[in-house]
């Protein structure tokens, strides 16, 4: 199952991952490989068949749809691995004025 | 009790044996001594003043860095999260605090549980403490070589496709994968959600037995825990029964190491000398077409799950980005291993418009049929026992250019992760002085009989008791 080197990138952009011209080829051999022992699946018959979704069997579990408050400790905990915050707010780059870029 | 010592002396031989051999073993990514050291001392002024303590209650046990550990760093064996500290534990976490465990550290593993060596985690890799140039294992490695070199008397780790089973198997160690649905998963760093599993990495099935006792059940945080009540594993290990045992002929195939098949084959005949039954079964989809099934499906989970890890609320953000776009696209590229990026691009690809049906689809309906070749044989036999592996310990390097040699560890196992089925990895042998792991599988939910088989099994032969030459 070969991969040309537009489909790599397409797939690393669907990933949102950044990839070099070097990655590239690096990534798509090692996809090609993979790919080829999962065309084992090709001779399998699923005529029929139900997918999987998961495997206990359980069904619709809810809880009540309560809403409480978080505790400041909770927001300092919650908040102390954010990269940058401004006035108690994660920052980011701006992606309004950018959007068109 | 014994007294014969102290609470704080167990813990300190623990931080003994990490000090003088955890910079070549490369087990653990944190330590915590000083807040272990502390705790040991009120369990020991308890015991001083007479009162009752729990079965676990004062042990010192070492956590698998992908479980969330309030306050302390959690990182997932990844650049990505190096320095994020946890904001609540997990409920594992929760439980064994309430059991009064000391917990020891956070072991190394492969980042987010990618690989089946310890080779992928960011920081170094772990070392097998049978012989130093071997990995020990992955994903869960450094929790199996912690307890295999006695710097911590139980672990808990996480096995998706066989991360706590295999290497417990190379390793020289018990692990437990329980049935999917058993025990809480909430405050695990996720890999693929519908196979994710945490469990204990023991010296032997009865320690196992003890630790699922204070993890299983039910928990509000995890809506796929299943409401079935905890029965008292630890109690119900002698109870007579007479089993049959399935065994896979796909399992033993011409290419299995000659030496691997013939230990674990002589395993199976204690089994028969302990009264049970052995029949030969047929599982054709549980080798190769698992394998593959395995694959598409977990790569396509990890690479929903992992799009959190964006640089925005946590983990690494590039300095490289002047859009958000970028933000994200350099971020993840800075904070990913090559492996986590091969997965993730993976999963993105038998997602994707085009693909979706002939990849995704099929693998979930291959699933089902996997699962129904599992039903139609638990009709015959009681339980299902193989390898856990196809090989004892590799060289470091030996398989991390293939992608392909790697996945391959893990062709005994996934099978039991696709159904979500339990099973357990004992010691059974020494092959040319490395660990030869046998795994029992049992129906979904029938932990109990499988501990069972494994606590008799290792109460007729002495593999488990065997320690590493360190």
């Amino acid at each position: 199952m070969a991969l040309s080197q537009g489909e790599v990138r397409h797939v690393a952009k669907l990933a949102k991952l950044a990839i070099t011209d070097a990655e590239v080829s690096e990534y798509g051999r090692k996809l090609e490989a993979v790919l080829g022992y999962i065309e084992v699946l090709n001779s399998i018959d699923i005529e029929g068949i139900k997918p999987t979704n998961q495997v206990t069997g359980l069904v619709n579990v809810f809880r009540e749809d309560e809403a409480r408050d978080s505790t400041a400790d909770e927001r300092a905990r919650l908040l102390a691995n954010a990269p940058e915050i401004i006035d108690g707010f994660i920052a980011t780059p701006d992606s309004i004025t950018k959007f068109k870029q | 009790m014994n007294h014969d010592f102290t609470c704080t002396e167990l813990v300190q031989s623990c931080l003994d044996i990490i000090s003088k051999h955890d910079k070549v073993l490369g087990a653990f990514i944190t330590v915590t001594g000083e807040q272990a050291l502390s705790e040991a001392r009120i369990v020991d002024e308890k015991i001083k003043r007479g009162e009752q303590i729990g079965i676990l209650e004062g042990i010192p046990y070492s956590v698998k860095d992908v479980i969330l550990t309030e306050g302390v760093k959690t990182t997932a064996g990844s650049n990505m999260l190096k320095d994020f500290v946890a904001p609540y534990d997990a409920t594992v976490i929760k439980r064994m605090k309430q059991a009064g465990a000391i917990m020891i550290g956070k072991t190394n593993c492969d980042a987010y549980g990618h690989g089946a060596s310890n080779e992928y985690s960011d920081f170094f890799p772990s070392r097998n403490p049978w012989d130093t140039k071997l990995v020990p294992g992955g994903s869960s490695g450094g929790s199996a070589v912690s307890v295999s070199a006695d710097m911590a008397i139980f672990s808990l780790g996480g096995d998706t496709g066989g991360s706590i089973r295999q290497p417990a198997s190379l390793s020289g160690v018990t692990a437990l994968r329980v049935s999917y649905g058993r025990i809480s998963r909430y405050g695990g760093i996720a890999y693929a959600s519908s196979f994710d599993t945490i469990g204990p990495i023991t010296k032997s099935a009865e320690d196992a037995a003890i630790v699922i006792e204070a993890l299983a059940g039910q928990d509000e945080n995890d809506h796929t825990t299943r409401p079935e009540i905890v029965p008292e594993y630890s109690k119900l290990l002698d109870k007579k029964e007479t089993l049959t045992i399935g065994i896979p002929k796909e399992f033993f195939p011409s290419t299995l190491d000659a030496d691997v098949k013939a230990k674990v084959l002589e395993s199976i005949e204690i089994l028969k000398k302990l009264g049970h039954t052995v029949k030969e079964i047929s599982l054709p989809y549980s080798t190769d077409v698992a394998l593959a099934t395995y694959n598409i499906l977990t790569r396509a989970e990890t690479s929903s799950n992992l799009e959190r890890l964006d640089g925005v609320r946590y983990g690494h953000r590039s300095k490289d980005a002047n859009t958000l776009e970028e933000l994200y696209m350099n971020s993840r590229a800075e904070g990913f291993g090559a492996e986590n990026k091969l997965r993730i691009m993976l999963g993105s690809y038998v997602l994707s418009a085009g693909y979706y049906d002939a990849y995704y689809k099929k693998g979930q309906k291959v699933r089902t049929i996997i699962r129904n070749d599992f039903d139609r044989v638990f009709k015959e036999v009681d339980v299902i026992v193989c390898p856990t592996s196809p090989t004892t310990a590799f060289s470091l390097g030996q398989k991390t250019g293939d992608p392909v040699q790697m996945d391959l560890s893990d062709v005994f196992t996934v099978s039991f992760s696709l159904a979500g089925i339990p099973a357990i990895s004992v010691p059974c042998a020494l092959s040319k002085g490395l660990p030869v792991g046998m795994q029992i599988a049992g129906r979904y939910f029938e932990e109990e009989r499988v501990l069972r088989l494994a606590h008799q099994y290792q109460q007729a032969s002495d593999y488990h008791k065997q320690k590493p030459p360190l």
